[in-house]
């Protein structure tokens, strides 16, 4: 579908010059490895996500950013059946292979580089956002990270990792610290915790796990 | 499917020395024990250090497995260490409960050369000469009362 190129260039032309957008489009749908032909849910999403870095690169104002994504979230969902409408504010990621444990980190460490996170920080949530991934891809298969920018009372990001797997067991016993596990879930969890502001789990053996963490800027 | 790539190994003056500076898969951790353990049979060297001032994260699963490559080097009789350890890394596994028990850290490749007890040898004579000669117990003395010293 050479629509939807031409579709997308139209709205990164409208908010930047042409051979950005171009640049842009070509660089997004390389480093996604999509067809643009033939999208599955999960290559708009990952073409998405290339976009987006795209744009953070090339626009600087954070109105204009969200403004343009908008607008690229729309046409990309019209063109794929269910490309999943997360808010303005924050954005997810499918986590189904490895590399998108890494994938994960970059577009949440651009997200809270944007919310002004001390460096600090910045290296613990990423880390949290990391193990959290990895939890996901090890002991689930696969799942979604999404982030959400919080507003309001208390500035700050918040991070949920949601998948369908096998739950995990002996939770209380986990966080204590009391499990050892040889793979290392243990520590990663309950040290997550530790980095982190809040930290919810809910999960239910057989059916899958939500994790919720938040870590706020004051 | 990519291929692989691999996490060089240097030979240098009789250490091995691993840079990582990239974000490891599973897969590039377990050929990096491979290729670490076989190149110890094969060239025998005194020291390893794992350098690893190129990564910005290290969640549990890496420091985890760089600590393994320690420990496996150490069962091997070869002295290790790990150098260039990020303050922010370092302030991040202290707050997760993380530890490298058991494994020497140093703060940069340089210190960790010198840890590993080697003289950068003036010419090859020398290299051949060093190579041959195991340390001695004294040099492990030496270090053992520098560890003391940090200790306290």
């Amino acid at each position: 579908m050479a629509d939807l190129q031409k579709e997308l260039l139209q709205v990164l032309n409208s908010f930047t010059g042409t051979v950005v957008s171009q640049s842009i489009l070509q660089l997004s749908i390389r480093m996604a490895g999509v067809d643009i032909s033939n999208l599955s849910d999960d290559g708009s999403q990952r073409l998405a996500d290339c976009i987006r870095n795209g744009i953070n690169t090339f626009i600087q104002e954070p109105g204009k950013r969200d403004a343009c994504l908008f607008k690229v979230r729309e046409v990309l969902r019209s063109s794929g059946p269910h490309y999943p409408s997360s808010g303005l504010q924050g954005d997810q990621v499918a986590i189904a292979d490895e590399s998108d444990i890494l994938r994960a980190r970059t577009i949440g460490h651009a997200l809270i580089r944007d919310l002004g996170f001390s460096s600090t920080d910045q290296t613990k949530i990423v880390t949290v956002i990391s193990e959290l991934a990895r939890n996901i891809f090890k002991y689930a298969g696969r799942g979604t990270i999404s982030f959400t920018k919080l507003r309001g009372n208390r500035r700050g990001i918040q991070i949920v990792a949601h998948d369908s797997g096998p739950g995990i067991q002996e939770i209380d016993k986990i966080m204590a610290g009391q499990y050892h596990s040889t793979s290392g879930l243990g520590i990663g969890l309950s040290g997550s915790k530790r980095l982190m502001d809040e930290f919810f789990i809910e999960t239910q053996p057989g059916k899958g796990t939500r994790i919720t963490a938040r870590k706020f800027l004051d | 499917m990519k291929e692989t790539s691999r996490i060089p190994i240097i030979s240098l003056h009789g250490n091995l020395i691993i840079s990582i500076q990239v974000a490891m898969s599973d897969r590039m951790v377990q050929l990096l024990k491979d290729d670490v353990t076989q190149k110890i049979e094969q060239e025998r060297p005194a020291g390893v250090v794992i350098d690893v001032s190129g990564i910005n994260i290290m969640d549990s699963y890496i420091s985890r497995a760089i600590r393994d490559l320690c420990i496996m080097a150490s069962l091997m009789g070869v002295r290790t260490a790990i150098s260039g350890i990020d303050p922010m890394i370092a302030v991040t596994l202290v707050e997760m409960g993380i530890g490298l028990e058991g494994v020497k850290t140093e703060r940069d490749l340089e210190s960790a050369l010198e840890f590993l007890g080697r003289q950068v040898p003036a010419d090859e004579e020398d290299l051949s000469a060093l190579l041959e000669s195991p340390v001695t117990e004294e040099d492990d003395w030496v270090h053992l009362l520098d560890e003391v010293d940090t200790q306290e």
